[in-house]
């Protein structure tokens, strides 16, 4: 008889296959290309520079921090952080300073990420944390907006900002397009559109975050555009303005920092929506889709432990 | 629509590989090494000694207690040892060592006076209960216990699990088309032996073959009905089975038979037939040999002892760049670090496996994607239940749900982060299970 050993290890013996985490990531960041891409169009050079120093500045700090850790530097080839970088980039203003872009990346990823633990163990979203530091931090940098250069370049509002405190709307159409003002690669619903609708394809998005979280935001948009006789924007404007796309197929849909349950991420993406036309239409500010999603990554463990789907055979009445 | 469980996974089925393969008998070897652990429960007793000379299909070793089985022997011959062996589990397990009297001419098992219609239950459960009747499907429960009387739950339905829905095996495939008379008796045994008025097989829809053939043979059997699936894993779960054919759930903590059910595997209907018309116990096993590490994927009917290695070079070898060895199938199996154990009777497959099919790969963090949630067969959350089990907060794995898990490995393999969440859980139920033993016991 043969003394041969074989590799031994408890079962399952086979698995879904090549379908791993900085697979995923990298799919996520091709899915932002279309719109970063269109971002670099509209606002040339400097959005360009911009999305360079951001991802510069997570590859730089996640380095950094895996030095601190004596962990593997290899670990930046997983992606994550250049996704935190590009994301970052392409929720600031085009023309913010690089240092400020740079200071906004590194508290990303250390105060975002580092801090907690690396990858899968944050609780908020770094990109998210990067930003609200810095429109906290830097208020007047973080809302000076420049029109996109091919329009013209004047210093002008959101379309957002416009609609609370002037009263005029933004065409639908440009808002679809997303010749107007704001952030670097915010703009365009039809690109973002196209990228979550990719990744929602690829089984990489759950359908159910953005779904609930545009459905939601649309019906609160047309209740209170009835009630208000037009004066609170149509549901296309809530929906194409601001950064709502962005956020409901990027930014909530990070799956480290939203729920696992099918129920609970659909109560994610209904909070959500209700949130952000909450602050949009009574709050402080004209956006608020980076503080919401923020505060629904806080709710997410609470919303995972009371989600939980019902295990086969609980017989009612019994058991919990 | 076909009929299916909520949730599950559809693993490569690589069933190709033999799904053609008429099964082929391996000849005896000279030496058997039969395990007294082959069954759910407790292992079983020798009555003989060394240097006893017994016959083919002679009790070897008596069942200890209620929940166990006896054990017969695969060949005539001389006990030659009765010592500790390798198990499949690794463990090191009592066994009858068995020197075969070569000489000697197989039995032949013919088929005894009782008709169809004398078959009661008690001589149902009394031939079922001698011949070491267990479940092949890979728990290996002694199938009588299924069959007693039961007067607070009474049998509604004998479901037949047809499924096979581990990836490569193809052992009740093959039964089924070959021994198709032989299967269809002893589904009117059960039926004749229970009175039960309802018989129903479940079977996925990868196997058209079978499920034409046995549309055809039960047209005149207005209890046995054909029901199937669509192609899932882990379908042939006794719950996910119940799920499937009749949209209703086993309470948490209970047996099919609360809500009337009992489910009985292909090939343990052909052994109940052997029990009732052959009086012949287990003896053989079907077992599929497969995997890309082999050199000759079969399937074959081999004696119960017999060593994986003799097998093995029965299939022509192993090609060298076989990684892993495996007993049972790639989702539940268990490895074997080498080919010294033997064939049990819950042995349902040998699968050599190359680097190239096992996808080896490190583990990654949780980056709590949900798959393992909305894979789960059985509704849990696996990665908050292994994180838990991780920390020994076990506490909180209970509350989880963490015992309502069938280990069907789902999470596992559906997690991009490739985490070890089944065999985590795994090890957070048996710290578990030995704590309240040992509270039990203080």
């Amino acid at each position: 008889m043969t003394n041969m050993h074989y590799s031994i290890a408890p079962g399952p013996h086979v698995n879904s296959g090549p379908g791993d985490i900085p697979k995923t990531m990298l799919l996520v960041n091709l899915a932002l290309l279309p719109a970063l891409f269109f971002g670099f169009y509209l606002y040339g050079l400097p959005a360009v520079l911009l999305t360079l120093t951001c991802i510069f500045g997570t590859l730089s700090a996640e380095m950094f921090c895996q030095y601190l850790r004596k962990d593997s530097l290899w670990r930046i080839t997983d992606f994550s952080a250049v996704l935190t970088g590009i994301l970052m980039a392409m929720i600031l203003p085009p023309h913010i300073s690089l240092f400020l872009a740079f200071l906004g990346a590194w508290v990303a990823i250390i105060i975002g990420k580092a801090l907690f633990g690396g990858i899968g163990y944050n609780i908020f979203n770094p990109a998210l944390v990067g930003r609200a530091f810095l429109g906290i931090s830097f208020p007047v940098a973080m809302t000076t907006w420049v029109n996109p250069q091919i329009v013209s370049a004047v210093t002008t509002a959101t379309p957002l900002a416009l609609n609370k405190w002037e009263n005029t709307t933004t065409i639908i159409k440009t808002l679809i397009i997303g010749t107007h003002s704001g952030c670097m690669g915010e703009s365009s619903t039809m690109l973002l559109l196209l990228g979550g609708i990719f990744l929602i394809a690829l089984r990489i998005v759950d359908f159910r975050i953005p779904f609930s979280i545009l459905g939601s935001t649309a019906i609160f948009a047309f209740i209170s555009n009835l009630v208000s006789n037009g004066t609170t924007g149509s549901v296309m404007f809530h929906l194409c303005s601001g950064g709502l796309m962005i956020g409901a197929f990027f930014m909530a849909t990070d799956m480290v920092t939203s729920p696992v349950t099918p129920l609970g991420k659909i109560i994610f993406g209904m909070g959500i929506g209700i949130l952000v036309m909450i602050i949009r239409l009574w709050g402080g500010l004209p956006e608020g889709v980076m503080f919401c999603i923020l505060i629904f990554n806080g709710l997410t463990p609470l919303i995972n432990r009371h989600t939980r789907p019902s295990i086969l055979g609980t017989v009612r009445g019994r058991g919990k | 629509m076909l009929k299916t469980f909520r949730s599950g996974i559809h693993p490569e089925e690589y069933k190709t590989l033999t799904a053609s393969e008429s099964i082929e008998n391996v000849p005896p070897s000279e030496q058997l090494v039969v395990s007294l652990n082959q069954h759910f429960g407790k292992p079983a007793i020798p009555i003989v000694k060394k240097g006893d000379i017994i016959g083919e299909g002679d009790l070897i070793a008596e069942a200890d207690g209620f929940l166990s089985a006896p054990v017969h022997a695969p060949v005539s011959g001389k006990i030659k040892q009765i010592t500790d062996s390798l198990h499949v589990n690794g463990y090191y397990c009592e066994a009858i060592i068995i020197e075969r009297d070569i000489e000697k001419e197989p039995r032949i098992w013919s088929r005894n006076t009782l008709s169809l219609t004398q078959i009661s239950r008690e001589i149902f459960i009394q031939a079922l209960k001698e011949k070491g009747v267990v479940g092949l499907g890979g728990a290996a429960f002694p199938t009588f216990i299924k069959f007693l009387e039961n007067t607070d739950k009474p049998l509604k339905t004998v479901l037949i699990n047809a499924c096979e829905c581990e990836p490569y095996i193809n052992a009740d495939y093959r039964t089924m088309l070959e021994q198709t008379d032989h299967f269809m008796a002893g589904l009117e045994i059960i039926l004749q032996a229970t009175a039960v008025p309802r018989m129903i097989i479940g079977i996925e829809n990868n196997k058209p073959k079978a499920i034409r053939i046995l549309n055809i043979k039960t047209k005149n059997h207005p209890a046995i009905s054909v029901c199937p699936l669509k192609t899932k894993y882990p379908q042939g779960g006794e719950k996910m089975l119940i799920s499937a054919v009749l949209g209703k759930a086993v309470p948490r903590g209970g047996l099919p038979l609360d809500i009337g059910v009992v489910v009985v595997n292909v090939n343990t209907v052909c052994t109940i037939t052997d029990a009732v018309f052959y009086d012949k116990p287990i003896m053989e096993k079907t077992v599929t040999v497969s995997g890309h590490g082999i050199e000759k994927p079969k399937n074959i009917r081999v004696k119960i002892g017999t060593t994986f290695q003799e097998i093995i070079d029965f299939c022509g070898g192993v090609k060298p760049e076989t990684e892993r060895i495996l007993i049972g199938g790639p989702m539940m199996g268990w490895a074997q670090s080498n080919t010294e154990a033997s064939v049990l009777k819950s042995t349902t497959g040998l699968l050599a496996l190359t680097p190239n099919e096992l996808q080896m790969k490190p583990q990654f963090p949780c980056v709590r994607c949900g798959n393992c949630v909305t894979h789960c067969p059985m509704g849990l959350v696996p990665c908050e239940i292994a994180k838990f089990a991780q920390h020994s907060r076990l506490d909180l794995a209970q509350n989880w749900g963490i015992l309502d898990c069938i280990e069907c490995g789902c999470c596992a393999y559906s997690c991009p982060a490739k985490r070890q969440l089944v065999q985590t859980i795994r090890v957070g139920k048996s710290n578990i299970r030995r704590i309240s033993s040992l509270r039990k016991s203080s």
